[in-house]
């Protein structure tokens, strides 16, 4: 297990590196010349080679590259336009996005796994209809779409919930909860209609394998059957499934927290990509790749720790 | 129904049909009897119709502005309402529907033709080239699909060529990954080793064993990218990094609506449920299609 986890820890390595050579000559290949747009309106040469200079964009683009990384690598992820740390940006902002997402999960692994757990039980029945297609529904409505409906209704209409805005948790723990409960319904939807149907199905294979029979033969009363025996072994499948997921997450994020006005990483990279502020958007993509990676990193973990035929055996797949 | 009842019935065809053409119609009649598959058929023809046709059947034209009419509930002369203009909303959201499915189309063709070839060349000649092609694959795996379009709207600007463009190489990774699987499982079949015992050229046994072997995973594939792809370019739209004002998408439409959630919620609701009906319909379709097309399936 441990040279497994050593090669995945390693491959996931090279991805990061290699990430960061893509972010790099990406932001290298935008059209205009950075100096410029740094300089605003002056079009002073005297002015524009002391940016070039201040940002290092005088020198060959190999030197840039490893002078980026290794600054990078101690936490300095430059100078925004506006002279601002990029690291302390970001980590002003992740930590927003962050408790998103986790209400996000919360919303969507808790409502998927319940959802899939019933509809692979009562197989065929009307609540197995009901949920199968409202998953359906779920996994087609686009987020900003749902999130505008569901500020409409709640916001709106009903007055129950803000529209927009954060507070952070510290300064009011009840208002945080109510403006994130749309924002994270909005974001867990997909997950949650993903998880339902893999639950489903992995329930369903679950509850013809022979140990089921065995327990049921032994006299195990249903309930435990159900929830303990086969809930159990269909769990190893959802846990990959979630973290695979993750990732659309942050996607996912970018535009929940535009439409809910909520100034978190997600809004971070939009606001980064529409002003052209490189040196943002150079961090702001690496720590999204980097956090991607890691995640995947993290399922591989999980997943060896639930599934011994991978422990014992050293090989994945 | 089984598959050994599925062969029965085949094999009761009559036997001057060619067996391609027993197998076309027995995926035919599979298909034809799931009804939420053929519903999507015909909710995606409507809309694929719809794009085409839009000059002829959109009541007015997408820029007309109607000042006298601004925000107007639906009515006799225009059937969803007017916007914040004037301009009729049913029109816009016809017209919507070319930026849509131009995207779409377009950028799953894209993404074809970019992760086909990649993709056979590295499942089928291995070697070196193999490893190379599944890393810098891996690389464009690390950014999540819409991160990945969102950064390459922006390097490339934004309209709505421009964002086909994106969306049609940020969705090429996925599929190189399957026709490299596809095609490392069907090199090891007995009918290819048989053809290069045979003296095949490469040629002959990519055209004539694993691509053809392949075509109902890239069928199935294909629509189902169609639909990201779709939502991809509301979303950019939506976004400002996809089609620009005055031409109308459904994204524009959803992020112009914002100002007006209180005064008319109605233009929200109408573009995105345009999107959804359209999404839905080729997730269907391709869900449809893929139990058609495997034999394994039940039912």
């Amino acid at each position: 297990m441990g040279s497994f986890l050593l090669r995945r820890a390693g491959a996931a390595l090279i991805v990061i590196w290699l990430a960061s050579v893509v972010v790099f000559a990406g932001m290298r290949a935008l059209p205009g010349d950075p100096a410029l747009a740094l300089g605003g309106e002056s079009r002073d040469p005297a002015l524009l080679a002391e940016i070039r200079h201040k940002y290092g964009l005088d020198q060959p683009l190999p030197v840039q590259y490893a002078k980026w990384t290794w600054l990078a690598l101690h936490g300095d992820l430059g100078v925004d336009s506006r002279d601002l740390p990029v690291a302390h940006t970001i980590v002003t902002r992740l930590p927003i996005t962050l408790e998103l997402a986790f209400l996000a999960v919360l919303f969507g692994a808790t409502l998927g796994i319940v959802a899939g757990v019933i509809a692979a039980w009562r197989r065929g029945k009307a609540s197995d209809y009901a949920a199968t297609t409202v998953a359906l529904v779920g996994l087609s409505v686009p987020h900003f779409w749902f999130g505008l409906l569901l500020i409409i209704l709640f916001a709106v209409k009903l007055h129950w919930l803000p529209a927009s805005g954060y507070v952070s948790f510290g300064q009011d723990p009840v208002e945080n909860l109510r403006h994130l409960l749309l924002p994270a319904v909005v974001l867990g939807t997909g997950l949650a209609a993903i998880v339902m149907r893999q639950m489903r199905s992995a329930m369903l294979d679950s509850l013809t394998a022979d140990y089921v029979r065995t327990a049921r033969a032994k006299g195990v009363p249903e309930w435990r059957v159900v929830g303990v025996h086969a809930f159990r072994n269909s769990l190893i499948t959802v846990t990959t499934i979630i973290g695979v997921q993750l990732g659309i997450l942050i996607s996912g994020a970018v535009i929940t927290e535009q439409i809910f006005g909520i100034a978190g990483f997600g809004r971070l990279t939009i606001d980064a990509v529409n002003q052209r502020d490189y040196a943002l958007i150079q961090g702001v993509v690496l720590v999204t790749a980097a956090g991607y990676v890691v995640v995947n990193l993290c399922v591989d973990f999980a997943y060896s720790l639930l599934n011994p035929r991978i422990r014992i055996s050293g090989a994945p797949r | 129904m089984s598959y050994v009842e599925l062969e029965a019935e085949a094999a009761l065809a009559p036997l001057t049909v060619s067996p391609r053409a027993r197998r076309r119609r027995l995926v035919a009649r599979r298909f034809l009897r799931r009804p939420l598959a053929v519903g999507g058929l015909v909710v995606a023809s409507v809309f694929v119709l719809v794009a085409i046709l839009a000059p002829w059947v959109a009541p007015y034209h997408y820029a007309t502005t109607d000042f006298n009419a601004v925000l107007e509930h639906s009515s006799a002369s225009h059937l969803l309402g007017t916007d914040e203009l004037g301009r009729d909303v049913l029109s816009r959201i016809i017209w919507g529907a070319r930026a849509s499915i131009q995207a779409g189309v377009l950028a799953t063709a894209l993404a074809m033709a970019i992760a086909v070839p990649i993709g056979l060349v590295a499942g089928y000649y291995r070697g070196w080239i193999d490893p190379v092609i599944s890393r810098v694959t891996d690389v464009l795996l690390a950014f999540p699909f819409l991160i990945l379009a969102v950064g390459l709207a922006a390097i490339l600007g934004p309209s709505l060529l421009n964002a086909t463009l994106a969306l049609g190489i940020a969705a090429a990774p996925q599929i190189l990954r399957v026709t490299r699987g596809e095609t490392l499982a069907l090199r090891e079949e007995d009918y290819v080793r048989a053809a290069i015992a045979n003296g095949a050229s490469d040629a002959v046994i990519l055209g004539r064993h694993i691509i053809p072997n392949m075509l109902n995973t890239l069928l199935v594939l294909a629509t189902v990218t169609i639909p990201q792809a779709i939502i991809g370019e509301a979303t950019l739209s939506f976004l400002g990094l996809g089609v620009q004002p005055p031409t109308p998408s459904w994204g524009v439409m959803l992020s112009d609506a914002q100002s007006y959630l209180t005064q008319a919620p109605r233009l929200a609701v109408y573009p995105g449920l345009a999107i959804f009906l359209c999404s839905l319909s080729f997730n269907l379709l391709g869900d449809g299609l893929r139990d058609a097309l495997d034999p394994k399936t039940q039912r």
